[in-house]
């Protein structure tokens, strides 16, 4: 299929998971608890953030058996990661048939660069801090940004933190006279056509979801408000102490994020979260 | 003035309001049952249909949406085609994910026949579903991929397996939608 009508494809894909939550599930049992509580997609990893940062070692690519396995086991969308640059990880994702790659930070990086995203045909996500991280990221070919927050910690801190700068360096390309702009992008080493666009629009090209710290309902609505598409969670849910209701609170809260009265609801009686770690 | 509603619990409810906006109709994005009584259409987005299910049988949206849809005109997408289906308004044989994974995802010219007009537009397929086999003779065929069934109507019902929301040569579909909508 020609480039361009392929990265329409992707992006048209990433449209099916707004106001929806991507959940880290580390074997079947916990795929098909994701699917039943209403989760879009399904991050298919051995360890979920919490346990790397407790275990440490290198963290990579997961078996692709068991990859395989949670593909079969759900309807919905299976991601997975690969380590930062290792694009041989990537293609053997690809050629398993995932519906999407994270090119994440969560795993031990392979490259101080990232992998050339428009040589594959399967579309990609990868996390940002900043404007400038997700402008790069975009023309290495990402078909969606999300904030990195601080994986593993069910802190929520840093997700909002970063959610806010991009914002703020959003508004300020905005407020540059059209002449000012080749310098932006030649300082941030992006397409100028990307920073025009920033200028134009006032948003991202692709779509920008929220990672890294969600741990309960009203984090993720929190999320929402400042401006998240949809959210991933990993530790969050299957690390509390009711991983189904948990799951399902989240899911109801990432849609009636708007709602107080709602939310007060989903976030009552869910036992306990993710224990968590100043990250 | 025309009101559409969105179901916009989850999925391309964004996508849909955008090819409104461009069409110049007013929309809302309908999560709670009291919305449903303000409209005069109302669209099934594409997302995932086992997410839209599970959030509108918690948020006690299944029961109203059925009585809505049987008073109003509805365009129905992808995963839409399949909770019409299981809202019981479709009865037809529908394979989830039928054509396969996203890498099997693509832009498939399409033909559509609709009160003797013809046109030409781009599908696009992501994770669709296919309608296998229809078992309610009511149902009307407006366009196939393959053999397979991507458009059909019956009555106020209009649903399509494929995006008419992201390409812009399947417009169409929305404005016989809306045309549906005036009358």
């Amino acid at each position: 299929m020609h480039h361009t009508i392929q990265k329409k494809v992707n992006l048209g894909f990433v449209e099916m998971f707004k106001g929806g939550v991507i959940m880290d599930v580390v074997n079947v049992a916990q795929a098909k608890i994701a699917e039943k509580s209403g989760a879009v997609a399904v991050m298919a990893l051995e360890r979920v953030p919490a346990d790397i940062r407790k275990m440490g070692g290198i963290a990579r690519m997961s078996d692709p058996q068991m990859i395989q396995e949670i593909m079969t086991a759900v309807t919905i969308p299976v991601m997975a990661k690969v380590r930062i640059g290792h694009f041989v990880e990537a293609q053997i994702l690809e050629a398993l048939g995932v519906d999407f790659i994270d090119e994440s930070e969560v795993l031990t990086p392979a490259d101080d660069y990232h992998i050339d995203k428009h040589v594959f045909k399967v579309p990609f996500v990868c996390g940002c801090t900043n404007l400038r991280e997700a402008l790069r990221r975009i023309s290495e070919g990402a078909r969606l940004i999300r904030t990195k927050g601080e994986a593993g910690t069910g802190n929520i801190i840093q997700a909002v933190h970063q959610m806010r700068v991009i914002q703020k360096e959003i508004q300020s390309i905005q407020k540059l006279k059209p002449e000012a702009l080749l310098s932006v992008a030649q300082k941030w080493d992006v397409s100028i056509d990307l920073v025009q666009y920033i200028h134009q629009k006032g948003h991202l090209p692709v779509a920008n979801f929220s990672a890294g710290g969600i741990a309960t309902p009203a984090d993720a609505a929190l999320m929402m408000q400042l401006g998240a598409q949809a959210v991933f969670v990993g530790s969050g849910i299957f690390k509390s102490e009711n991983p189904e209701k948990c799951a399902e609170a989240i899911v109801g809260a990432v849609s009636y994020y708007h709602d107080p009265v709602i939310l007060s609801k989903l976030a009552t009686g869910l036992g306990g979260a993710m224990p968590g770690v100043i990250g | 003035m025309l009101t559409i509603g969105i179901v916009a619990l989850q999925g391309a409810f964004q996508a849909h309001q955008k090819v409104l906006n461009i069409l110049g109709v007013h929309s809302v994005l309908v999560k709670d049952p009291k919305a449903l009584a303000q409209v005069d259409g109302l669209i099934f987005p594409g997302g995932e249909s086992t997410a839209m299910i599970f959030l509108m049988h918690k948020f006690q949206l299944w029961d109203a949406l059925q009585e809505r849809i049987s008073q109003i005109p509805v365009l129905a997408t992808c995963a839409g085609v399949i909770l019409l289906q299981k809202l019981s308004v479709l009865a037809i044989h529908v394979q989830r994910n039928g054509y396969g994974r996203q890498l099997a995802s693509g832009v498939f010219p399409l033909k559509l026949s609709y009160a003797g007009q013809v046109f030409f537009l781009d599908g696009f397929f992501i994770r669709a579903p296919i309608i296998q086999s229809i078992i309610d003779p009511g149902i009307q065929v407006w366009a196939y991929h393959h053999q397979y069934p991507v458009c059909i109507q019956k009555s106020n019902i209009l649903a399509t397996t494929f995006h008419p929301e992201l390409s812009a040569s399947a417009y169409c579909i929305h404005k016989i939608f809306l045309e549906k909508c005036r009358q």
